[in-house]
C-alpha cells in the first residue's frame, strides 16, 4: 500500500468518504473549512495540494481580518475571495470553495465518525447513526454548515428542511429503519473503488451499526456474483444481504438534489419513473438475499395461476407516478391543503398527535408545515376514541377550514400503519400463493379507519376501502405489473 | 338606495373580495325575505372537489353570512351529471357535513317533478322544491369546455332539469340534417328553466375555476385563478361578465349567444362602472388555457378518429372519451395496439380494419355496408391453391345511444379489450361505478339491450 494512503482498519471509511465526497460536493481539490462557534470565527484550515497525484496536505491557514467577528456579519463571498487571494499569493493554488462549519456540527461528526472508526467491532447504535443523519437537514438550514459555491446538495438538502419541514427524509430513514427490523443485515455498496460493507447487528437488544474495514473486490465474472453474495453472507455472519450498486443510486440522489424545489409535477412524475426504475432492475442496482420470491420462475407461474402478476422486473415504473398524480388531482383539485395527521392510539385514546399542512398547487406538493401547538391542541379536542375515527376527522375538517380555507381533505395514518407499511412492501416483493392471506390481511389496514382515513373520501379511496384483500392483491398486480414486455 | 345588480370584486383573498362584495350589495338581509326557506343551488357534477364543484371557500363564506341572519330552512341541493347518485356524491364530497355544520340541510332531489314545455315543444320536469323556494341563491362553478366556451351562472339552473325531450334517435339523415338544432334545443331546454326560476342571487368564485380542457378534472381540466367575486341578480349578466373577464367574446359562448338573440340578456345589467372595472382587468397576467374542440388535438398515441357530419353531443361525448383514455388509460393503450373511432353520418374509412369503435347511431347506420365490415383472408385448400375467403370482421365494438354515454363508451370498450387488458380504465371506472345510481345504470343498460 502507498506509504499516504490510509491504512487498513479505516480504509472502507476513507473509500466511503472519498466517494461520498466526490459524487456531492466540489470535486476540487483545494479547498478552505473555516471553524465558527456561537457565531464568531474561530479558525482556518486549508486543505491545499500542489500535486494532485500526491495526497493533499492540510495547512493551517489565517482567518486575518476575520478571526473575532461575527458571522452574520461577513458574507461568504467576501471570505471566498479572501482565501482565493491567500491561496495564490501564500500557497500558489486556485482555492476550489470554502466550508463553514460549526463548533457544533464538528464535535457531533468528530464523534461520529471517532465511534466508526475506532469502536468498529463494537458498532455505533443504528439510532444513533440515523439521528445524525437526520441532524444534517437542520444544520443547514440553522447555517450550521455552508459552502459557498453551494453544491446542489447542500441547497436541496436545506430547503427540504425548510420547504418541506423535513418530513421527507424524517419518512425515508424511519422505513430504512423499518427493513427488517429484527434481523441481521449488511449492506453492500458497490464502488468504482471496490465493495464496502455495512453491517447490522445486535448489541443485546439494540441494533448497531458497523462498518467492515475491507474494501472487496467484485467478482470479476457476474455469473458467480450469487456464490459472491453468499459467500460474504457467510464472512460478515448475517441474516440478510443487501448489495447497492452506490453509483447508480448515487446519480439518482445527484438528479434529486439537483432538483428546484418545490419540485413540479412533471419533476415528481420524473423522478418518481427513475426510482421505481431502480428498484425494477434487480441483479444490476440491488440484490438481496434471501432474494425476493417474485424473482424466481417458479413462484411467479403459481402466483400468475392464481391471477397474481407480481413481477419485478415488469414494474410498470412509468406509469405508477402518472397514477398517484391522478389521485391526487381527484382529491384536492390539484390545488389547496392536505391536513395530515399522525397518531398512536394508547388505550383507545389518541397520543402523539402529530400535524402537517401539505401545500398544493399546479398538482404538485409546494410545501409542508408542522400545525402549531395551539391549533394541534384545540384539533385534539375534537378527537374521539379508536371507534369515532371517522365522525372525528369530520369534525376535525370542518373547525380546520376555519383556519384553512382551501382544505382539500384531512389523511389520517396511525403509527400501526407507518409500521406495517414495510412490511407489506416486503410482503408484495415476496408474496406466494401460500403466503396471500397474510398479505390481503396486511393490506386490510387500508380499510381500517383507526390505521388510514381519508375524510372527504375520495371515489377512488371509496373504492379501494370496500374491497377485499385478494381482490386489492389483484388490482395491484394489474396496475403496478406490466402483463408483457414491450 | 337600491342594491346594484351586478359587482364585482377583485382581490387577493377571496374572503375580503367576498365581504366587500356584500357590503356593496347592503348585506344578505336586505335581499332575503325573512321567515322564508332558502334554496342554494351548487355545481357538483361530477365525484370530483373544487374546482370542477362549486368551492367549499365560497360555500362556507355564504353558508355563514345565512346562518348570521338565523333563517328557519336553508337547503343546499345539487344533481351531479352521467347518472351520479346524488346522495353518494355529496357523500364522498363531505357536503352533508359542510351543511349540518352550518345549520342546512343537503337535500337530495327526488320529490315531486314538476312538468314544464317550452313553445317549440321541449318537455322537461323541474323539482318542486326549487320553484316553491322564496329565495334562491346560485353558487355556480365555471368549467372550461370544448363545445359551450364556459359553463358557470346559466347552467346551474338546468342540473334540475330533466328533458323528456325525444332526440332523433340515429336517422343518419334527420341527425345529420338537425345536428345544429340538438345543440339549439339543448339552449332552448335551458332558457326555459331560466325563465321558469331566474336565482334571486347567483355569486361566483373566480378564485377556483376549472380552465383548461374541461368540462371536469378528468378529462384534464385544471385549476385557474382569476382572483375575483361576482355577485349578480341576473344569470345572464354574470355569464356575460365572466365571459369579458376571461376573455371570451360573447359569440364564443353559445348560451349567451342565443339568449342574447332570445332578447334575454340585460346588458344594461352591466352598469358603467363596472365596464370600466370589467376592462380594466380583462388582460389577465396569464390568460386561463381554453379546452380545444378539435380531436385531432393532443389525442392520445393509439386513437384515430375519423369524423363525418357528427351533431354536437356525439363530439362532446366523444372527446370526454378521448380525454378520459388520455388521462386514465395512459397504461391501457400502452397494451391495445390502436383504436380506431369513427362517428358521424357520413364517416370516412377508418385507418385500420382492426379494433374499430363506431360510436352512435349515425356511424353505425351509414356504415351498415361498409368495406371495413369484412375481411377477406388467402387460405390454402387441399388441392395446394390459394383462395380468398370473406368473413365478418369481428374486430369491431358498436357503441348504441344518440349520443352514447362517455361513462358507458367506456365500459364498453374495456369488455371488448376485456378488463384484464384495460386495467387502469377499469379500475377508475369500478370506482366511479360505486357512486352513480344504480336504478340509472340498470335503465340505460336496458335501453341498450332492447336496441341491440
Amino acid at each position: 500500500m502507498n506509504q499516504e494512503s490510509p491504512s487498513n482498519n479505516i480504509l472502507a471509511f476513507w473509500t466511503l468518504v472519498q466517494e461520498f465526497q466526490s459524487q456531492f460536493f466540489d470535486a476540487g481539490i483545494n479547498y478552505v473549512e473555516i471553524l465558527t462557534e456561537g457565531g464568531e470565527f474561530q479558525g482556518a484550515f486549508g486543505y491545499f495540494s500542489q500535486d494532485p497525484a500526491r495526497a493533499a496536505n492540510w495547512e493551517r491557514a489565517s482567518l486575518g481580518p476575520f478571526e473575532g467577528q461575527e458571522v452574520a456579519g461577513t458574507s461568504i463571498p467576501t471570505l471566498f475571495d479572501y482565501f482565493t487571494q491567500i491561496g495564490k499569493e501564500q500557497y500558489n493554488v486556485t482555492v476550489s470553495f470554502i466550508r463553514m462549519l460549526d463548533a457544533e456540527v464538528v464535535n457531533a461528526s468528530l464523534d461520529f465518525f471517532d465511534q466508526i472508526i475506532r469502536n468498529e467491532q463494537k458498532g455505533i447504535p443504528t439510532e444513533k447513526c440515523l439521528n445524525f443523519l437526520a441532524n444534517i437537514g437542520p444544520w443547514l438550514s440553522n447555517g450550521k454548515i455552508k459552502q459557498y459555491p453551494e453544491p446542489p446538495i447542500f441547497a436541496f438538502l436545506r430547503e427540504v428542511g425548510v420547504i418541506y419541514a423535513n418530513l421527507p427524509v424524517t419518512i425515508f430513514l424511519h422505513l430504512i429503519e423499518r427493513l427488517r427490523p429484527e434481523q441481521t443485515r449488511s449492506t453492500l455498496l458497490h464502488f468504482p473503488a471496490g465493495i464496502v460493507a455495512l453491517n447490522k447487528g445486535f448489541a443485546g437488544k439494540t441494533p448497531i451499526l458497523t462498518l467492515n474495514p475491507e474494501v472487496v473486490k467484485p467478482p470479476a465474472d457476474w455469473e458467480t456474483f450469487p456464490d459472491f453474495l453468499q459467500s460474504q453472507k457467510k464472512t460478515h455472519n448475517v441474516q440478510n444481504i443487501l448489495y447497492l450498486d452506490a453509483e447508480e443510486i448515487a446519480s439518482f440522489a445527484k438528479e434529486l438534489a439537483s432538483s428546484n424545489l418545490p419540485l413540479s409535477s412533471e419533476r415528481t412524475n420524473v423522478l418518481g419513473q427513475r426510482a421505481l426504475n431502480l428498484l425494477r432492475n434487480y441483479g444490476e442496482v440491488w440484490s438481496a438475499i434471501p432474494r425476493p420470491l417474485i424473482v424466481g420462475n417458479w413462484i411467479r407461474l403459481f402466483n400468475r395461476i392464481i391471477g397474481v402478476n407480481f413481477n419485478l422486473r415488469n414494474l410498470s415504473y412509468w406509469y405508477i407516478p402518472h397514477t398517484l398524480s391522478n389521485a391526487l388531482r381527484l382529491t384536492t383539485g390539484g390545488t389547496g391543503s392536505l391536513l395530515l395527521f399522525r397518531a398512536t392510539w394508547t388505550n383507545n385514546i389518541p397520543t402523539n398527535l402529530l400535524a402537517y399542512v401539505a401545500s398544493i398547487e399546479e398538482n404538485s406538493l409546494q410545501s409542508i408545515t408542522i400545525v402549531d401547538p395551539e391549533t394541534l391542541a384545540k384539533l385534539q379536542e375534537e378527537f374521539g376514541n379508536k371507534k369515532q375515527v371517522k365522525d372525528s376527522i369530520a369534525k376535525i375538517f370542518l373547525v380546520a377550514r376555519e383556519q384553512m380555507k382551501n382544505l382539500k381533505a384531512v389523511i389520517f395514518l396511525s403509527e400501526e400503519f407507518g409500521k406495517s407499511f414495510m412490511a407489506t412492501l416486503q410482503g408484495c416483493l415476496n408474496v406466494n400463493p401460500l403466503k396471500l392471506v397474510s398479505l390481503s390481511r396486511r393490506l386490510n389496514i387500508l380499510k381500517r379507519s383507526h390505521c388510514f382515513y381519508i375524510y372527504p373520501e375520495p371515489a377512488w379511496y371509496k373504492y379501494i376501502a370496500r374491497m377485499g384483500g385478494f381482490t386489492l392483491i389483484r388490482w395491484i398486480s394489474r396496475l403496478c405489473f406490466d402483463p408483457y414486455e414491450f | 338606495m337600491e342594491a346594484p345588480s351586478l359587482i364585482v370584486e377583485f382581490g387577493e383573498d377571496l374572503s375580503i373580495s367576498f365581504a366587500l362584495g356584500m357590503e356593496k350589495l347592503g348585506g344578505l338581509q336586505s335581499q332575503v325575505p325573512p321567515g322564508k326557506p332558502i334554496f342554494i343551488a351548487i355545481s357538483m357534477p361530477y365525484p370530483e372537489p373544487a374546482p370542477s364543484s362549486t368551492s367549499f371557500a365560497i360555500l362556507d363564506l355564504v353558508l355563514a353570512e345565512i346562518q348570521s341572519l338565523n333563517e328557519p330552512q336553508v337547503v343546499v341541493a345539487a344533481v351531479p351529471e352521467w347518472g351520479f347518485a346524488a346522495e353518494k356524491v355529496a357523500n364522498a364530497l363531505g357536503l352533508f357535513e359542510l351543511a349540518k355544520h352550518y345549520g342546512a340541510e343537503f337535500l337530495v332531489l327526488d320529490g315531486i317533478q314538476r312538468d314544464l314545455s317550452s313553445p317549440t315543444g321541449i318537455k322537461a320536469t323541474f323539482p318542486q322544491e326549487l320553484l316553491d323556494s322564496s329565495y334562491f341563491i346560485s353558487i355556480p362553478s365555471i368549467r372550461f369546455d370544448p363545445l359551450q366556451g364556459f359553463i358557470a351562472a346559466c347552467e346551474v339552473n338546468t342540473q334540475f332539469l330533466e328533458v323528456k325531450e325525444k332526440l332523433p334517435q340515429g336517422n343518419p339523415k334527420e341527425c345529420s340534417e338537425n345536428s345544429l338544432s340538438l345543440q339549439d334545443k339543448a339552449l332552448e331546454a335551458i332558457l326555459m328553466a331560466l325563465n321558469k326560476r331566474l336565482p334571486d342571487l347567483t355569486i361566483v368564485d373566480g378564485y377556483n375555476i376549472l380552465a383548461g380542457q374541461g368540462p371536469a378534472l378528468f378529462t384534464g381540466g385544471t385549476q385557474y385563478n382569476a382572483r375575483f367575486v361576482l355577485i349578480g341578480k341576473n344569470s345572464f349578466a354574470v355569464d356575460l361578465a365572466i365571459a369579458k373577464i376571461l376573455g371570451f367574446a360573447s359569440n364564443e359562448i353559445p348560451l349567451i349567444e342565443r339568449a342574447q338573440q332570445a332578447g334575454v340578456v340585460d346588458e344594461q345589467a352591466i352598469s358603467p362602472e363596472n365596464e370600466i372595472i370589467l376592462q380594466q382587468k380583462q388582460e389577465l397576467v396569464v390568460p386561463p388555457p381554453r379546452a380545444v374542440k378539435d380531436f385531432t388535438y393532443n389525442l392520445p398515441n393509439r386513437i384515430n378518429v375519423s369524423e363525418g357530419n357528427a351533431c354536437c353531443l356525439c363530439e362532446q361525448n366523444l372527446r370526454v372519451v378521448c380525454d378520459f383514455l388520455r388521462e386514465f388509460g395512459k397504461k391501457d393503450l400502452n397494451l391495445v395496439e390502436q383504436l380506431n373511432f369513427i362517428v358521424g353520418s357520413a364517416p370516412p374509412t377508418p385507418r385500420a380494419k382492426k379494433n374499430i369503435c363506431i360510436f352512435g347511431e349515425c356511424a353505425r347506420n351509414a356504415s351498415q355496408n361498409a368495406s371495413f365490415r369484412s375481411i377477406t383472408i388467402k387460405r390454402i385448400v387441399k388441392t395446394g391453391e390459394e383462395k380468398e375467403v370473406t368473413k365478418r370482421n369481428k374486430k369491431i365494438l358498436e357503441i348504441r345511444g344518440c349520443p352514447p354515454l362517455p361513462l358507458e363508451t367506456l365500459r364498453h370498450i374495456s369488455k371488448f379489450f376485456s378488463p384484464s387488458n384495460f386495467p387502469s380504465t377499469t379500475f377508475w371506472l369500478a370506482a366511479w361505478g360505486n357512486l352513480q345510481s344504480k336504478q340509472k345504470q340498470k335503465q340505460t343498460r336496458a335501453v341498450h339491450s332492447r336496441r341491440a
